[in-house]
């Protein structure tokens, strides 16, 4: 039975606070069931606060009762036959998950975003069940396209009549971020045929669900990439088989260049745009449609320049409204998904709300003491660790990595610039942007970190990543150069699989470094050291 | 058999990057041009004045400094180079012509920049593009980037004569190794071949690491010494394999499998003669350029080829190579955390042995293995396994034919 470890009246001190929801501090951990980050009740915000979180947690049970509406019969078949979609289950804990200790405009900020991203999921795990031909084949299996996830989408809207699937994006990425011990079950699949376990986890994942057979079967081809790494690149390989139907299906690659910012390799990534548009002309029948390609371009840049003014909000402001779990991956999907309606209609309201803030001056994140730049990948199944920073230690990721990825502004009146600012932007993927092409790439991290007046440094350290790993000693040496500029956090993890890195020792290294080095206390006494190995 | 003339030099010469032979061209004042990848074009750094140095980390036993830069979860071949490159092994090479094919290595090439590893005035590195796939188009590209990041620096910096006709005398010495080596490796095809895996391998490696000009002497003895050799007429080994895989730059890896009794037939590694030993031929209204740059591209097998043609076509020539060589069994080995060979390994495991696009199975021992051979007890215990599983199959397919 939980209990509490502190009183209301020592939590709110006052009817006002408790009303409000703006005592000192919110005692988050001590929801927590035993051995979980699982609620044992809701987060109480205040009145107005909890009535618009509770509201939108009820929508998003809604919306998916809505998926499983459309077709009850297939989305049952589908539970049955993924294990992965079961993982969607818990997306209701998610939401509450990423919006901790939110209020005010950040919380209905947080949460315009989190819909924005449920229903753009909604609808892709729709149309890929929906076309599945695991449950019957229909008009709508040879029109929606597999896609590796960390190809954008852009060109396939020239291809109006056809719906591009990131394949790996809902199946395998998205799932540690529900359930964090599933991904590993996929790795396991992986390393049963014999890929070594010791490599980073996201491509085991993707290709433990091939080993599974749990990727839809949609479509007559696919699309693959060289994106973002090595690994990566060897996971489309090895899911060869599986995605095109042992050899059935044609396979398409869609590369970009490692060295995508030296001039001479630019007609590469130009190169692989046209080819591409002409294997799917092939493919379809169908002449590419630069109308309605350019209008989703159009619709593109829109919400990159909206995002461009809300990172110098960021920058230059206390007053964002985004909290750093939600602008990460709401940043993240949105290079995936590109500006869909969702995106489109959601960056404007979020935009509203950060002008908003600016305006009136509000101080959104009142408790930060740090501004951080988080750095290298992060980790899904901890994905809310950056909403922890904040929450126990004030320190406030104001900009990641991986998201500062793909927000060129496409010329559309000239093809040929078009083109060479899509590739580009191909090129500019998450989790590649920074660490491919030279060390230079991960040494703006100094230049980012000025740039939005950082004062912390988050090391994320994926002890999968070859990349980042083979790198760690220019780091450390222009760390050295820092330190008195920077406080330099190193967060370990392990990307897909909390078996390897769990979440708590993610913390005690932050705790140490604040305790030890910075002699800070902590916001949360409940938050610093709790375990929550059993939990989502 | 009588013992090869050379093999003993030969072994000596691979005891150190900077061997006698690489000081000798040094000293005649050539240039020293190291890499590390065989999607580098080894015939365009033994241009005239030049000479090409494939780096090799003999003898390393610690990776203390390279494992502070890099990691103890990295790809340990690179880390080697690193060491040894921190412990001054190449300071005699001029530039270091890389590629950012594989990140890790990559970065351990960047170190010789950010680090100052080579006290040299004129030192440079320089990184080419390589694309992943092998249409004309891929070809031009990579014959750009070969005039833009090999080219143009090494003329700028050095005033390297790359004229056609310099080219064209480059790759007639080449053509030379290369003949050599494929007549010897040819004769690995014959039922007793008078000639070891081990033998070969030290020849190929010696090749790939020592001035070619001053190496082909020894390897022209070698092939008529070879030519007229007398195998033993008893066969000692108990079954012959094929090796693939990552790098594999030390030999005594060779040996210890034909210690247990495998003769190795076929090297299909980064290291190996297969398909790097092939000859260089200038097609009509071919450059010289463009026959090199055709040549290192296409016959290229390493994994990170992508597309449908190459994933199917680098099992499907394993496949042929086993069957040309006649090969019983395949040992498939990478090197530990290599990304690329990490999946390689296991998908060439998995389709040889459902037979998935190939005329047949074929047995395969995966191996991971350590840059240095620290392991050796386990892996005999792995061949040794793997040589009698091949000789019940034999006994087997017998008892049932």
């Amino acid at each position: 039975m939980w209990k509490r470890k502190y009183s209301i009246k020592e939590q709110y001190g006052t009817l006002g606070h408790f009303l409000k929801g703006d005592e000192d501090c919110h005692y988050i951990g001590q929801r927590y069931i035993e051995n979980t980050n699982i609620f044992a009740r809701r987060e109480w915000r205040g009145v107005k606060d909890t009535g618009v979180a509770f509201g939108y947690w009820m929508y998003t049970w809604v919306k998916m009762a809505g998926l499983v509406a459309r077709n009850p019969v297939r989305m049952a078949k589908a539970f049955w036959k993924y294990r992965w979609l079961s993982a969607y289950l818990t997306a209701p804990a998610m939401v509450d998950r990423w919006t901790e200790g939110d209020r005010g405009p950040v919380l209905k900020c947080d949460l315009v975003a989190i819909d924005c991203m449920i229903s753009d999921t909604i609808d892709t795990i729709w149309k890929m069940i929906r076309a599945d031909r695991r449950f019957g084949e229909n008009k709508h299996t040879e029109k929606t396209i597999a896609i590796d996830y960390t190809l954008p989408k852009h060109i396939f809207f020239g291809f109006p009549d056809y719906n591009a699937i990131n394949i790996q994006q809902q199946a395998a990425f998205m799932v540690p971020l529900l359930r964090k011990e599933l991904g590993g079950y996929y790795l396991d699949q992986s390393v049963s045929v014999g890929i070594p376990g010791d490599m980073c986890t996201l491509p085991l994942v993707e290709t433990g669900v091939a080993v599974e057979g749990e990727y839809p079967d949609i479509g007559n081809f696919w699309l693959s990439t060289n994106n973002p790494c090595d690994a990566n690149m060897m996971d489309n390989t090895a899911m060869y088989r599986a995605l095109s139907d042992d050899g059935r299906k044609p396979v398409y690659v869609v590369n970009s260049p490692l060295m995508y910012d030296d001039p001479t390799t630019r007609e590469f990534g130009v190169h692989e745009l046209y080819a591409a548009i002409d294997f799917l002309e092939q493919q379809t029948g169908e002449k590419f449609n630069w109308v309605t390609f350019k209008e989703h371009l159009a619709k593109t840049n829109q919400v990159n320049r909206e995002e461009l003014e809300r990172w110098d909000i960021f920058a230059n402001t206390s007053s964002a409204t985004l909290n750093p779990v939600v602008q990460a991956l709401y940043r993240i999907y949105f290079y995936q998904q590109g500006g869909t309606k969702y995106f489109a209609a959601s960056s404007k309201k979020t935009l509203k709300l950060f002008q908003k803030a600016a305006e009136k001056q509000i101080k959104t994140f009142p408790k930060t003491r740090h501004r951080a730049l988080a750095w290298s990948c992060g980790s899904t199944y901890y994905t809310h660790g950056s909403g922890w920073l904040y929450n126990c230690w004030g320190i406030l990721c104001v900009i990641n990595m991986d998201s500062l990825t793909g927000h060129n502004i496409i010329e559309l009146d000239d093809e040929a610039e078009l083109m060479e600012d899509l590739a580009d932007c191909y090129s500019h993927s998450p989790m590649r942007t920074h660490t491919v092409g030279g060390n230079r790439h991960i040494l703006q991290m100094w230049e980012t970190a000025e740039k939005f007046n950082c004062d912390t440094i988050i090391m994320y350290d994926d002890v999968g990543c070859k990349g980042m790993a083979s790198a760690a000693g220019l780091l450390e040496e222009e760390f050295n150069k820092y330190r008195d500029k920077y406080n330099i956090i190193w967060m370990p993890h392990s990307l897909m699989d909390p078996r390897i890195v769990p979440p708590a020792e993610a913390r005690r290294a932050v705790n140490q470094y604040m305790q030890s080095v910075l002699h800070e206390e902590p916001l949360d006494p409940t938050l610093v050291d709790f375990d929550d190995s059993m939990g989502w | 058999m009588r013992d090869l003339k050379h093999l003993i030099y030969f072994e000596n010469l691979l005891q150190e990057a900077n061997n006698e032979l690489v000081k000798r061209a040094c000293d005649e004042g050539r240039l020293a041009l190291g890499y590390n990848c065989s999607h580098i074009p080894e015939v365009l750094l033994d241009v005239e004045g030049c000479f090409g140095v494939r780096l090799r980390a003999p003898r390393c036993i610690s990776t203390d400094l390279a494992t502070y830069y890099m990691t103890n979860r990295c790809c340990p071949y690179s880390k080697s180079i690193l060491e040894r490159a921190f412990e001054g092994g190449y300071n005699f090479i001029d530039a270091l012509i890389g590629q950012e094919c594989c990140g890790t290595m990559n970065r351990m090439e960047q170190y010789f920049d950010y680090c100052k590893l080579i006290p040299k005035e004129k030192f440079f590195t320089s990184f080419m593009d390589v694309p992943f796939k092998k249409t004309e188009w891929y070809v031009g590209y990579y014959k750009r980037q070969i005039q833009k990041k090999i080219i143009e620096p090494l003329e700028k910096v050095y005033g390297v004569d790359f004229s056609e006709e310099s080219l064209v005398k480059a790759i007639e010495q080449h053509n030379e190794v290369c003949q050599i080596i494929t007549e010897l490796g040819e004769k690995r095809k014959l039922q007793n071949p008078p000639i070891t895996g081990y033998e070969f391998h030290v020849i190929q490696l010696v090749s790939l690491v020592c001035p070619k000009y001053l190496i082909l002497p020894y390897l022209r003895e070698t092939l008529e010494e070879v030519n007229n050799r007398e195998p033993d007429s008893v066969h000692k080994y108990r079954a012959r394999v094929m090796i693939v895989g990552a790098e594999i730059d030390d030999p005594e890896f060779t040996k210890i499998l034909e210690e247990c009794g495998a003769l190795v037939v076929a090297d299909r590694y980064c290291f190996g003669s297969l398909p790097g030993r092939d000859r260089i031929v200038i097609k009509e209204g071919q450059t010289a350029l463009d026959a090199i740059a055709d040549k290192y591209l296409n016959e290229n097998q390493c994994p990170r080829s992508m597309g449908q043609e190459n994933i199917v076509g680098r099992k499907r020539y394993l496949y042929d190579l086993a069957q040309e060589y006649g090969a019983d069994g395949l040992v498939v080995e990478s090197m530990k955390f290599c990304e690329y060979w990490g999946y390689e390994r296991a998908q060439i495991s998995n389709w040889m042995m459902d037979g998935f696009r190939l005329p047949g199975t074929m047995p395969v021992c995966q191996i991971e293995r350590d840059y240095t051979d620290a392991a050796t007890g386990q892996l005999r215990t792995r061949f040794q396994a793997f040589v009698e599983s091949l000789e019940i199959k034999r006994i087997q397919t017998v008892m049932e034919a």
